[in-house]
């Protein structure tokens, strides 16, 4: 289990610029996509790894405390970036055309 | 004589992420590891690329042999086992199956037992102190990664 | 097997300690025991150890038990000395035999409180194995904190 930024942040290099709005979404929406199926990859394997320990007695508890925070970090971190994205999105439809 | 873990490598942070690459209809490229954000690797006392999991791991399944050494202190025939470390922990390990294996070098007694309580004991210390400085270096690089994603939060 | 599984090794090896330290104190009790309710003196035991799987609920699968993660230690049996007792002349005793000597239980007190030291060497050694491994367990739990 690995626990750094890097690791974490996966496919969420989407810090390119917001698609403008259309049918130009593409990309970003498999961006964003694949950055959700992360958090989920990390939240069903903290899951799958205290199940084990709690109901097999395999594994260790160390193990699941690092599934469980890079779990919750790469949740956090799919937020705040989602949160900016909106901010932007917000502050570019209040410019006047 | 070589540094036992690589040098936190001083990566670029992007300056100006919206400005490059815009088109809209290509996903970003592929970026070479050293152009990657890598807040993380580079944070002091967070212990460089180590693979500290990993690590845990390797100290508890070194410590359950020692726990087996020493309940078997007075087994005729037992002989002493210790667990292989699986290289450095520079790089990250997917998966790995700490093995036992007999250690060499030990006197054995009369009744074919070869286990030292004072390696045993040693041992004992040191995996325990290991342990402690390890997750101590963990949470802190925890830490420090939750208040790298927090800090971008603004009012 | 996880941690949980070095304090079942343990546990079995305080186990295994402790009843090597019941023998011996026996023996000691009976180091000058002429005469037994099954006849004749009383004689030597001793506990034979051997390597065996610890039970616990966190052992683990038979697999890691097989690759040799857990090894605790059990009493296999209880050897009762089997060898000729030692011959004293006491002509006058109510346990003298025709020739007028008394059988006595072939105990060294001596090695018996050697053994007895080790034992409770080796009891001492389990007790801080758990003592550490449960502090290591602790610490894994802070790393939720």
């Amino acid at each position: 289990m690995n626990v750094s930024l890097q690791s974490l942040s996966g496919s969420l290099q989407a810090s390119a610029p917001i698609a403008a709005s259309g049918s130009d979404t593409g990309w970003f929406a498999d961006a964003i996509g694949s950055a959700i199926g992360n958090v989920e990859n990390a939240q069903s394997q903290a899951q799958s790894t205290a199940s084990q320990l709690l109901v097999n007695g395999n594994g260790d508890v160390h193990t699941v405390a690092l599934a469980a925070q890079s779990a919750e970090l790469s949740l956090e971190l799919f937020q705040q970036v989602r949160n900016k994205f909106v901010a932007a999105y917000q502050e570019i439809m209040k410019m006047p055309m | 004589m070589p540094a036992p873990y690589p040098r936190a490598r001083n990566l670029p942070i992007r300056q100006n992420p919206d400005v490059p690459d815009l088109r809209p209809d290509q996903p970003p490229e592929q970026v070479s590891d050293g152009d990657r954000i890598a807040i993380g690797e580079n944070m002091p006392l967070a212990g460089g690329g180590l693979d500290l999991g990993s690590y845990l791991t390797y100290l508890a399944r070194r410590q359950e042999v020692v726990a087996s050494n020493i309940a078997n202190a007075d087994t005729p025939g037992y002989k002493t086992r210790d667990v292989e470390m699986p290289g450095d922990f520079t790089s990250v390990f997917a998966q790995f199956t700490p093995m036992a294996a007999e250690v060499e070098g030990l006197t054995t007694r009369n009744d074919g037992n070869n286990v030292s309580m004072d390696r045993e004991a040693r041992l004992l210390a040191e995996n325990d102190i290991r342990f402690n400085l390890a997750s101590q270096l963990l949470r802190s690089r925890i830490k420090g990664i939750r208040s790298a994603i927090e800090e971008g939060r603004s009012s | 097997m996880s941690l949980f599984g070095a304090i079942a090794v343990s546990a079995s090896g305080m186990e295994a300690q402790r009843i090597r330290a019941e023998l011996i104190t026996e023996n000691l009790a009976n180091a000058e025991t002429t005469s037994t309710p099954g006849g004749g003196p009383y004689r030597r035991k001793d506990a034979v150890f051997t390597t065996a799987a610890s039970g616990s609920s966190f052992a683990g699968t038979l697999a890691e038990i097989a690759a040799g993660g857990s090894q605790g230690v059990a009493v296999s049996s209880i050897v009762v000395d089997q060898s000729d007792p030692e011959r004293r002349y006491l002509p006058g005793s109510p346990d003298a035999d025709a020739d007028g000597y008394v059988a006595f239980p072939k105990i060294n007190p001596s090695e018996e409180m050697v053994d007895l030291m080790g034992t409770y060497r080796s009891f001492e050694a389990n007790v801080a194995a758990i003592s550490t491994v449960k502090d290591m367990i602790g610490r894994s739990l802070d790393l939720f904190k």
